[in-house]
């Protein structure tokens, strides 16, 4: 039970430092507990492989040109 | 030396509300365009969106900061204009009642082991498109969450105040998202024919 809770706060404390929701000193202490552990380091990269995944692949279309002169020529 | 310094500093021109406009605020128009896609699920609606964004922007430069978050200002106009627009075309957006899936998304995987695995093997075979599918059939007021949050990288300050709900609201929502996300995945895992570990290690577990 104890491990779980462990495991439980670990994964807490990857999301809220992915999240930049960890004040400058949690953060710290966040990545020394981190570097300690090194299932706390799977957890923290296994979290940052997920993260990094949806933000590069979600679909980002593109901006055409006309849609920029479009703006600019209405904002003159 | 620092004084001279300082002088040049406070004699620097104040930029002109045109400087301001494309300095601070079209570089941003790439995101606004990702948001407004995922949002309105249409390439043309996305470039209304965005066009009247802009627009707007424009309209109320004087009530902008030269140097605050602009990013985080114009993502608040786009979805203030997603929300009228798409009200007046009675488009309605699929808005969620936020207690009605409580109890269904109740559950914390982080409790159960092996969950992360299911996630590494995911992410390591999946294509790109299941994860715009899976974003795209949330709810908006979780997708919304989701696209500020994991794909811009806005903090729970920044985005309690563009969707204008209170920081707790948006960290149980992206709570709440996250688990729909990864259940979403989890099909697709499953059709690739990847195992979902969870139940059997639970199984395991009560054995």
């Amino acid at each position: 039970m104890a491990n779980r809770f462990d495991d439980q706060d670990m994964r807490k404390r990857v999301s809220l430092y992915f999240d930049k929701a960890l004040s400058k000193e949690d953060e710290r202490a966040f990545l020394s507990d981190k570097d300690q552990d090194p299932h706390f380091v799977q957890l923290f990269n296994k979290e940052k492989t997920a993260r990094d995944f949806i933000k590069n692949q979600v679909k980002r279309p593109s901006v055409s040109p006309d849609l920029i002169q479009n703006i600019r020529n209405i904002c003159r | 030396m620092f004084e001279k310094k300082f002088c040049l500093l406070s004699d620097a021109p104040k930029k002109t509300g045109l400087e301001v406009f494309e300095s601070e605020l079209l570089p941003h128009i790439d995101a606004l365009k990702t948001f407004a896609f995922h949002l309105s699920y249409d390439d043309d609606d996305a470039n209304d969106l965005v066009q009247e964004t802009y627009m707007k922007a424009h309209r109320f430069i004087d009530k902008y900061q030269e140097g605050t978050n602009a990013k985080a200002w114009l993502f608040k106009i786009l979805k203030n204009a997603y929300i009228n627009e798409y009200r007046k075309k009675s488009k309605r957006p699929r808005r969620v009642d936020f207690e009605d899936i409580v109890s269904y998304h109740d559950s914390d995987d982080s409790k159960v082991p092996g969950y992360l695995d299911l996630r590494e093997e995911i992410f390591e075979n999946m294509m790109g498109d299941e994860v715009t599918i899976a974003i795209n059939a949330l709810p908006m007021d979780f997708r919304t969450v989701v696209l500020l949050c994991d794909v811009e990288g806005f903090t729970y300050e920044e985005i309690s105040k563009i969707i204008d709900v209170p920081i707790g609201t948006v960290r149980s929502r992206l709570f709440r998202a996250r688990n729909m996300l990864k259940d979403k995945l989890a099909n697709y895992a499953n059709n690739l024919g990847y195992k979902d570990k969870r139940g059997r290690a639970k199984k395991e577990e009560e054995e």
